[in-house]
């Protein structure tokens, strides 16, 4: 059977000599640490690890809305984030940003935001052609892309 | 919703299709596009009913008319004219050079 001792040390001080008004470089030897009181605690003091139940519904491992900061695409940035939000449809992953009633899909959370992205970007250029004649609702939807895509310079 | 139900849907209402990384459809009317939807390539991908039903700017049971063909193309333009979707008033003509 092994045995160990071990002892609790405290710094020890020393006060620093003042030796005229001049600053001077000058060592000192730190003073050797001392032995302190070894502890003792008290019953209450004593903690115990206590194993606790958790009942109720976890997190869920899916968020309910996450935001789109990049759009994988150099010819274009995004001035702001877009709020999508995250649903599961026959156990594909949907992902909507209902401002304008677009969508992305996918297997994972992951391959539904690129695949949203990619939608976004084609429906940009698609409602940014010089030739588009775009009713009420699609203007408002090119305003909207217009607040939040911005193509970068050339 | 499946593919050749979409396909209906948009051959009903003679919508214009563009094949890019996703099938598109546009419904044009008077030479205005008014509303816009998609669905991924291939017969076995997943397809949003409900997002497609946003798009097109319909309600449940006007989706389901849409797809069984009680809704006609001229159903949906006086759906989309209620709505607001497509302006009552006639395109005004651009005034000859």
């Amino acid at each position: 059977m092994a045995t160990a001792a071990y002892e609790f040390l405290r710094p020890g001080t020393a006060e620093i000599p003042v030796t005229g008004d001049t600053l001077v470089s000058q060592s000192f030897d730190l003073p050797r640490q001392v032995v302190s009181e070894r502890p003792t605690l008290e019953p209450a003091q004593v903690r115990t690890a206590v194993p606790v139940l958790i009942v109720g519904p976890l997190p869920p491992a899916r968020p309910e809305h996450v935001s789109l900061g990049t759009l994988k695409d150099p010819q274009y940035r995004l001035r702001k984030p877009i709020p999508l939000d995250v649903s599961i449809q026959e156990s594909e992953v949907v992902v909507t940003w209902s401002e304008i009633d677009e969508f992305g899909h996918g297997e994972t959370t992951g391959a539904a935001v690129d695949d949203f992205g990619q939608t976004l970007r084609e429906l940009h250029r698609q409602l940014y052609a010089p030739e588009a004649h775009l009713g009420a609702d699609l203007q408002r939807v090119k305003q909207v892309l217009g607040e939040y895509i911005e193509p970068r310079a050339k | 919703m499946k593919v050749h139900e979409f396909e209906r849907v948009v051959n009903k209402l003679r919508m214009e299709t563009r094949n890019s990384s996703d099938r598109l459809a546009w419904l044009v009317h008077d030479g205005v596009t008014v509303v816009r939807t998609r669905r991924s390539h291939g017969n076995s991908k997943y397809m949003p009913e409900h997002q497609i039903r946003q798009q097109l700017k319909v309600n449940e049971s006007q989706f389901a008319g849409l797809i069984s063909c009680d809704v006609t193309r001229e159903d949906y333009i006086k759906i989309l004219t209620d709505r607001g979707i497509i302006s009552s008033k006639p395109a005004a003509k651009k005034a000859p050079h």
